[in-house]
């Protein structure tokens, strides 16, 4: 899964020298990268690296102090807000489900608002974004404070699917999660990656989703980014990267990553 | 793309679909194919290789297309990519969930009046029991006075008290001008202007002072209450301190409780004072009245009963006042919106509350002759 081919070499995001610093604490010094259609991008990096400074970055969230975003060639900041909603969709650590609508009305909010379908239409729509992402219908009526964590983020997932954006961006999708959840999670994001077409950024500090599921991983070390593919980054003799994949946890991860590439061949 | 079209071409029992079959062409796509009739039976043929973008919208649309309509529908061609999508859409059980039978809204008008008259006794139970609970912790706090928690006492005591020190002020002085002007109006053509003075004092002392003081600080002190232990409760601080063995009630409630206690009734002595001070302006300058006159005056009209009636009722006002907005804050659960309710209902309730104690101690005090 891991050496799985773009499809199209074409570029949906690009970060051109994007500078980010809070009073004289610089987080970014000038990174650039780009992000191929249809991808799964993990972005690594340790506490306080700016993972998900990046991440708001590049979701339009936050301006940085110099440099620009371009999806789909555009700068990010000419995009209009209806367009946005199309264009990304944003999964945040806690899910951020606003807590006076039920789990319906959360998906069905940006339906309301950007298109001109009836109600029984926005209904459906949302129904059908809460089976895409594994929920059962009952949820559909129930209250944010009244989902376990697991189920939030599930809801919270099909609430950034609602528009059909072309890029999701994902903050710690895994967080917070029992390993069967988490693996599940993984693997949601991975088929609605196949199924939808949609690029997935995602922020995470999961060994197992880099190994398992992300085309390529970015790691944010020395207030600058190194992307590449996992191989490859596996190579480099960066002593945090080195730490933080051949540690005990990374070769562990790398081992199941193994297995599990092997179990799913097999199947 | 939004900047890319969406056509479609009927061609007898052929539809060609050109371009993005997404969200945004969703209303277009619908009407068009849902007019679609051909008069045999024969099942209509959708040619899908020019379609750009299909997404789960677009896919949804054949899926009803092709399961709810009457007229028959065939989708041939489909790029592999778009197939996978309407295989997983198609395979979807989309068994609509269990919908709640509404009532008329007439009934619905009857249940709420209902609903609402039976949560009053549960309410007032609450309420008692959590009063009970207080003054146990509070004799329990006073066999052991280092249990008291001083600096936190000291800070409630400044945040209620001494920051509302000019506000406070104000609206007493405000009010008391408001009530002698609207009085000397109606006295001076009986000739009796001077019991202007008799007015104010009697009414600023018994009621107004104590009154006002106990409704602004329930509106400013006692929502602060419960949004900040709300907001503990949310973020789950409160089931930290229990888990650190601390108790809630001991270290949230009491010190809330006992600070204004001791800052309400300080309060109502300054608004006493502002609203005798607004009455002597008014007096000044619409009755030809000086301040050693005033003060003269006001001392006949007024006995050390009248300002023990209202400096009485200031420590009850607060026990009252605190004890609802720390009710209701250790109330909230979960969400953020349930911070926003409660503290409506605690600022609400504690005024009403005021309110109602304030009658019968009127008509205790006119009982006892004070």
């Amino acid at each position: 899964m891991t050496t799985k081919n773009m499809k199209k070499e074409d570029i949906i995001l690009s970060a051109k020298n994007v500078v980010n610093n809070f009073g004289k604490q610089i987080v970014h010094k000038g990174i650039s990268f780009d992000i191929v259609r249809g991808e799964i991008l993990g972005i690594a990096g340790g506490s306080g690296s700016g993972k998900s400074v990046l991440l708001k970055t590049m979701a339009g969230l936050h301006k940085p102090n110099k440099g620009k975003v371009l999806i789909n060639g555009r700068p990010i900041s000419n995009i209009a807000s209806f367009e946005s909603a199309s264009l990304l969709g944003v999964l945040f650590q806690e899910g951020a489900l606003f807590s006076s609508l039920s789990v319906e009305q959360n998906i069905m909010l940006p339906l309301r608002e950007y298109t001109s379908l009836n109600e029984d239409e926005q209904t459906q729509l949302a129904q059908l974004k809460l089976a895409l992402v594994g929920m059962d219908m009952e949820t559909a009526n129930k209250y944010p404070d009244e989902l376990s964590g697991g189920m939030a983020k599930r809801v919270a997932l099909a609430r950034a699917l609602a528009m059909d954006p072309l890029i999701l961006f994902l903050d710690e999708p895994t967080s917070g999660l029992d390993p069967i959840n988490a693996t599940g999670f993984d693997e949601l994001i991975c088929n609605l990656n196949c199924s939808l077409q949609v690029t997935v950024v995602m922020v995470t500090h999961d060994l197992n989703t880099l190994f398992t599921i992300c085309n390529r991983v970015a790691v944010l070390v020395d207030k600058t980014i190194i992307i590449d593919t996992l191989p490859n980054l596996l190579k480099r003799d960066h002593p945090w990267i080195q730490e933080f994949f051949h540690g005990p946890r990374g070769q562990g991860a790398l081992v199941a990553a193994k297995n599990y590439a092997r179990g799913a061949d097999g199947n | 793309m939004s900047h890319l079209q969406l056509r479609i071409e009927q061609n007898d029992r052929q539809v060609r679909i050109q371009g993005p079959l997404d969200l945004h062409h969703f209303q277009q796509a619908k009407e068009i194919l849902q007019q679609m009739n051909v008069s045999d039976n024969k099942a209509i043929i959708i040619d899908l290789s020019e379609v750009t973008r299909l997404d789960t919208a677009g896919a949804f649309l054949l899926h009803n297309l092709c399961n709810a309509t009457k007229q028959q529908f065939k989708l041939e061609n489909f790029n592999p990519e778009h197939k996978a999508l309407f295989d997983l859409i198609n395979g979807m059980n989309l068994a609509s969930p269990p919908i709640k039978k509404r009532l008329s809204s007439w009934a619905r008008t009857v249940m709420r009046i209902g609903k609402a008259t039976m949560a009053i006794w549960p309410a007032t139970y609450e309420l008692v029991s959590f009063m009970g609970r207080s003054w146990l912790m509070l004799v329990k706090a006073l066999k052991r006075p280092t249990s008291f928690r001083f600096a936190s006492i000291t800070h409630h005591v400044e945040a209620i008290g001494i920051d509302a020190i000019l506000i406070i002020s104000l609206i007493a002085f405000v009010i008391s001008i408001v009530l002698a002007y609207q009085g000397q109006v109606q006295l001076k053509p009986l000739g009796m202007k001077q019991y202007t003075v008799d007015l104010i004092a009697i009414s600023v002392l018994r009621e107004m002072g104590v009154l006002l003081t106990a409704i602004m600080i329930a509106g400013r002190s006692g929502s602060a209450f419960t949004a900040e232990i709300g907001a503990m409760k949310v973020r789950q601080e409160v089931d930290a301190l229990r888990s650190i063995g601390f108790d809630p009630f001991e270290l949230l409630v009491l010190p809330r409780l006992i600070a204004l206690v001791i800052a309400l009734p300080l309060l109502t002595l300054l608004a006493d004072i502002m609203g005798l001070f607004g009455g002597a302006m008014i007096s000044l300058s619409l009755i030809d009245m000086a301040l050693p006159e005033y003060l003269e005056r006001a001392r006949h009209a007024v006995t050390w009963k009248d300002f023990l009636v209202g400096m009485i009722k200031a420590p009850v006002f607060a026990f009252v006042i605190a004890q609802v907005g720390c009710m209701h804050g250790l109330k909230v659960s979960g969400s953020s919106e349930s911070v926003g309710k409660e503290t409506t209902i605690s600022v609400v309730k504690s005024i009403f509350l005021v309110l109602i104690l304030d009658g019968l101690f009127s008509i205790y005090f006119q009982k006892v002759g004070l």
